[in-house]
C-alpha cells in the first residue's frame, strides 16, 4: 500500500493491482495507470497478487457474512475502508481465461461485503452501497485476440463493469483498457498500450 | 465410469455442501468411480488435479455464484488446473480430451435478472470457455438455483431433487 505526497482535498482513486510479481509489463501498467491518476486524484494502491493475499473466503467469515460484522481479517477491514471512500476504483490485472484472476477475484468476495459495497434491507432487497463511487475503470492483458475475447464474453469486463457497478451510483463513469494476444504482441504495441492508458485513466 | 465433481465451499453446513452430496450419493450407489476436488481445503496441487481430469468421463462443478462468477479459490483453480490456450495457438489435441460430459450445478442469492443484468461471467467461463478444453462433443448443461436468499424451503427442495436426478444424466455409461 502505498500512499504518494498529495493534498487531502484529492479524492481517493483505489488501485487494485493484480499482477504477480515479478511482472515487467503489469509494472508498467500500474505506473501508467497512477501516473494518469495522480493529477486528479489521490492514488492508493493496493497489491493482492503479493504478501500472501488469500482468495478463498474462510468457514468463519462465510458465516460471518449476514451479520452486523461480516469482516474477520485485519486486512481485509483496511481495504474495505478504502472503498468506501474511493471516489475511482481502477483494476489493474491479467486477465485469466477471459476474467478475473482468482486473487483478484477472492478480493471481491472478501472485501465487498454486505455494509461495504451493498445493504440488505429488511424486505431481503440489496441496495447499492458504494455512494462515493464515480468511476470504474479496468487495464488488463488478454492471452487470446479481440476475436476470441469478444467471443468467449470478456467475464472480466462484464464482472467489474456491469455486476460492481450496480452497487455504484447511477452516474458512475466507466473506462475498459485492455490488450488482447499480449504475449505475442510486439514492443511498440506494448509501448502504445502503455500510453493509451495513461490517457485514459487521465480522463477519468 | 470416471466422474469427478468439483466442489467449492467454505462451509459444510451450507445448502451447496448439500447439493452435493445429493449428487454424489446415486453416482456411487450407481457403482461409478467419482472424485471429489474440495477447492479451496486441500493442499494438493495443481499437477495432481491434471491428472485426475485426464481421466475423467464426466465432472461437475458444485459452487455458489459470488458477484455473477465463481469463487475466488475456484477461479484461482480453474486458472492453475485448466490450461489457457495463448492467441493463435492451436493445441494438437485438447487438454482433457477424455471428458464427453460437463455439468454445472450453482446457486444465486439474487434473481435471473441482476443476473442477466451482472453480465453472468462464471457461466460463459464453465459452459463456453472450457468446453473448448473437453472432447469436441462434449455435452454441457447448467443447473442454477436463483434467488437463494429468498427462496422457500420448498423450491430448494425441488432444487436438490433435480440435482439429485441429474447424476444419472451426468453419468452417460454405466458403470
Amino acid at each position: 500500500m502505498t500512499s504518494p505526497v498529495a493534498g487531502p482535498d484529492r479524492p481517493i482513486a483505489l488501485v487494485v493491482h493484480a499482477y504477480p510479481s515479478p511482472h515487467p509489463l503489469g509494472e508498467r501498467l500500474l505506473d501508467a495507470a497512477v501516473s494518469g491518476l495522480t493529477p486528479r486524484y489521490r492514488t492508493v494502491v493496493l497489491d493482492v497478487a503479493s504478501a500472501g493475499y488469500r482468495p478463498a473466503m474462510t468457514r468463519k467469515e462465510w458465516e460471518a457474512y449476514l451479520t452486523e460484522h461480516p469482516i474477520l481479517d485485519p486486512v481485509v477491514a483496511s481495504h474495505a475502508a478504502l472503498v468506501v471512500q474511493a471516489r475511482a476504483l481502477v483494476f489493474v490485472y491479467p486477465s485469466v481465461w477471459f476474467g478475473l484472476p482468482g486473487v483478484l477475484k477472492g478480493w471481491l468476495d472478501r472485501t465487498l461485503v454486505p455494509g461495504v459495497a451493498f445493504t440488505i434491507g429488511p424486505d431481503g432487497r440489496v441496495r447499492p452501497g458504494l455512494r462515493e463511487l464515480r468511476a470504474i475503470a479496468g487495464v488488463t492483458t488478454y492471452r487470446q485476440n479481440a476475436a476470441v475475447t469478444r467471443r468467449a464474453g470478456d467475464g472480466g469486463r462484464r464482472t467489474l463493469l456491469r455486476a460492481l457497478r450496480l452497487d455504484a451510483p447511477r452516474r458512475v463513469r466507466t473506462r475498459w483498457v485492455g490488450l488482447p494476444a499480449a504475449g505475442a504482441a510486439a514492443g511498440g504495441v506494448v509501448d502504445r498500450f502503455v500510453g493509451r492508458v495513461a490517457r485514459e485513466l487521465a480522463g477519468l | 465410469m470416471n466422474v469427478v465433481v468439483v466442489f467449492c465451499h467454505p462451509s459444510e453446513e451450507s445448502f451447496v455442501a448439500h447439493l452435493r452430496d445429493r449428487l454424489v450419493a446415486p453416482l456411487l450407489a450407481g457403482g461409478h468411480d467419482v472424485t471429489l476436488l474440495d477447492v479451496g481445503a486441500g493442499s494438493e496441487t495443481a499437477a495432481a488435479h491434471r491428472l485426475v481430469l485426464e481421466r475423467a468421463d464426466a465432472v461437475a462443478f458444485v459452487y455458489p455464484t459470488w458477484w455473477s462468477g465463481l469463487p475466488g479459490a475456484l477461479t484461482e483453480w480453474v486458472g492453475a488446473v485448466w490450461p489457457e490456450p495463448f492467441a493463435g495457438e492451436t493445441p494438437r489435441r485438447p487438454a482433457f480430451p477424455g471428458i464427453r460430459r460437463l455439468a454445472v450445478v450453482t446457486t444465486h442469492g439474487s434473481s435471473r435478472l441482476v443476473n442477466a443484468v451482472e453480465g453472468r461471467a462464471g457461466r460463459l467461463l464453465l459452459t463456453r470457455a472450457l468446453p473448448g478444453a473437453c472432447h469436441p462433443r462434449c455435452r454441457v448443461s447448467w443447473h442454477a438455483l436463483y434467488g437463494l436468499d429468498r427462496a422457500r424451503p420448498a423450491r430448494r427442495r425441488r432444487f436438490a431433487d433435480r440435482v439429485e436426478r441429474l447424476a444419472g444424466d451426468l453419468a452417460f455409461r454405466r458403470a
